[in-house]
């Protein structure tokens, strides 16, 4: 029971990041809860594929992409591992630039202080603490989020009006089509990320999951990323009320939890604080973490925490390199907003070069016998897929059409 | 699909583990004796790392992959090699009869960087347990 309740919290944690943080609260300022459909989209789509590679790691006892390669070839393997690695890579920067900005937020000490601190924190913890340990600290504090949708009910809103907004998918009298389009795609690429799914498979190799876990795997999923969905519509509501009328432009993570401060006052402010450190503490580790996985798996080196670090010489090199290479890059004062965005747009380019493979290996019935697919992930997999393949084609025109979103 | 045993998806390409349980890399190409006319080919080889899945690999990227890797290798001669008589089972994972530190040719780069950059650190274990 216990388990499972951490499973749930970090399947939130793995969907509330920093790319929602800052997607969320700049599409409810500018949007309302026009875009409110991608996040439902979202959540059955990822939900869909996490449980898609976690059922397939149940049944083979390897992770999704170490099967990729062998069913589908070193060649096609590549080109995702490239993909997936410059995406997640990206994301790393920017999920530590976040733990710092929550950090300058609560102390006022500038970000650019924070980072090198924030880096040799999760430098320690990876180092020390056992994996499920680590998943239920940020797990726990990530519940703290829930203080956004608090402080929807607490802003007193117009619920009708909320409830049209929601019904009308459509953009506002203010914005364009090419921009509501644009923030379709950023939206599509800060929900789906290809990091849960490895990050969760990888996670049942390294707690040895076998069938009898199947059933604690698909409340995680279901509970979870549902819950996750609801905190980032409580997001871009918090922010439509608080900002849409006013016409402020969210540029920066104060503004993600400015409205809680206003709903809630300072302790609000300091709870919903403390759950932005949470989740973007755990999606540092998540990310970095799901790069080290990819390029081992791929490449069949050991891999993970549950040996020690000399015994995965390589996997801990990469996960150290990456994370020193990635508060080098978040030192060069590079806006961290802006990355995150770009980083998001881009993860969507990649998003279907990750799920095609997984839905051909849940379908091999040679690989999974009684397990593969059935008609119901057939389905919601292969529309998931469908709607990640335009949101691919469309995400860089879009990027250089919208001028990243700003017109 | 049809039940059959080519070694595209029984034997290359999957993860190799030592007598340990402990990965080491994957089967990235094959060495075959000539059969001479006629003859079938015998695999007396597996071939592990990147230089070897480079070279199959072919085009700009395989060719940089392999010339990286054989930068690496601190062994003087080509990919590195691990006998096939050496493999115990091959149904899911392929089983070695023998632990890595049997097979100085093989993850050179795993060893090195174990020796050299993760040991030096205090909590990082034993490479050899």
């Amino acid at each position: 029971m216990f388990a499972f309740t951490l499973g749930t919290l970090s399947a939130i944690g793995g969907f509330i990041d920093i790319g929602d943080l800052v997607a969320d609260a700049l599409v409810g300022a500018r949007f309302g809860l026009a875009l409110a459909w991608v996040t439902v989209v979202s959540v059955i789509g990822i939900a869909c594929y996490a449980e898609m590679s976690a059922r397939i790691t149940v049944q083979t006892r390897r992770p999704a992409f170490d099967l990729i390669r062998s069913r589908l070839g070193p060649g096609y393997a590549l080109v995702g591992l490239v993909g997936a690695f410059a995406v997640t890579g990206l994301l790393v920067m920017a999920e530590l630039s976040g733990v710092a900005l929550a950090l300058q937020l609560a102390t006022s000490v500038h970000y650019l202080l924070w980072v090198p601190v924030v880096a040799a924190v999760v430098l320690l913890l990876i180092w020390v603490l056992p994996f499920e340990t680590m998943e239920r600290i940020y797990g726990l504090l990530g519940l703290t989020m829930l203080v956004f949708v608090v402080a929807v009910w607490h802003l007193d809103p117009d619920w009708p009006r909320l409830w049209s907004s929601a019904t009308t998918p459509v953009p506002p009298a203010s914005e364009s089509w090419p921009a509501y389009l644009f923030f379709v795609v950023t939206l599509i690429g800060a929900q789906m990320t290809p990091y849960e799914m490895f990050f969760f498979s990888s996670g049942a190799v390294e707690s040895r999951w076998g069938p009898k876990d199947l059933t604690e795997m698909r409340v995680n999923v279901l509970v979870g990323f549902p819950l996750g969905g609801l905190l980032a519509i409580a997001i871009q509501a918090v922010a439509f009320l608080v900002f849409f009328d006013a016409g402020i432009q969210v540029e920066h993570l104060a503004e993600t939890v400015l409205p809680v401060g206003l709903a809630l006052g300072k302790l609000g402010l300091a709870i919903a604080l403390l759950g932005v450190f949470a989740a973007t503490f755990g999606a540092t580790l998540e990310t970095l973490f799901s790069t080290g996985y990819q390029i081992a798996q791929y490449f069949g080196w050991s891999y993970g925490k549950v040996q020690p670090p000399a015994q995965a010489a390589r996997f801990t090199t990469v996960v150290v390199g990456l994370l020193l290479l990635s508060t080098a890059l978040a030192m060069t004062t590079l806006d961290p907003i802006t990355v995150t965005i770009f980083a998001v747009v881009f993860s969507a380019t990649v998003l279907p070069l990750t799920f095609l493979p997984v839905l051909l290996v849940g379908n091999d019935r040679q690989v999974m016998g009684q397990l593969a697919n059935g008609r119901l992930s057939n389905t919601l997999g292969t529309v998931t897929l469908a709607i990640s393949t335009v949101a691919a084609l469309a995400a860089l025109p879009l990027l250089v059409l919208t001028r990243g979103g700003s017109s | 699909m049809t039940d059959h045993h080519s070694v595209r998806f029984t034997l290359l390409d999957q993860q190799v583990v030592d007598a340990d349980g402990r990965r080491i890399g994957r089967v990235d190409d094959l060495l075959c004796d000539d059969p001479g006319p006629g003859g079938e080919p015998v695999i007396t080889h597996l071939l592990s790392g990147a230089e070897a899945l480079g070279d199959r690999l072919g085009g700009l990227t395989g060719k940089l992959m392999a010339a990286v890797s054989a930068r690496l290798r601190t062994t003087p001669d080509g990919p590195s090699r691990i006998p096939a008589d050496l493999v115990a089972d091959h149904a899911d994972l392929v089983h070695l009869r023998v632990r890595l530190a049997d097979l100085p040719d093989v993850a050179g780069l795993e060893r090195w960087l174990s020796a050299h950059v993760i040991s030096l650190l205090p909590g990082a274990g034993d490479a050899d347990q």
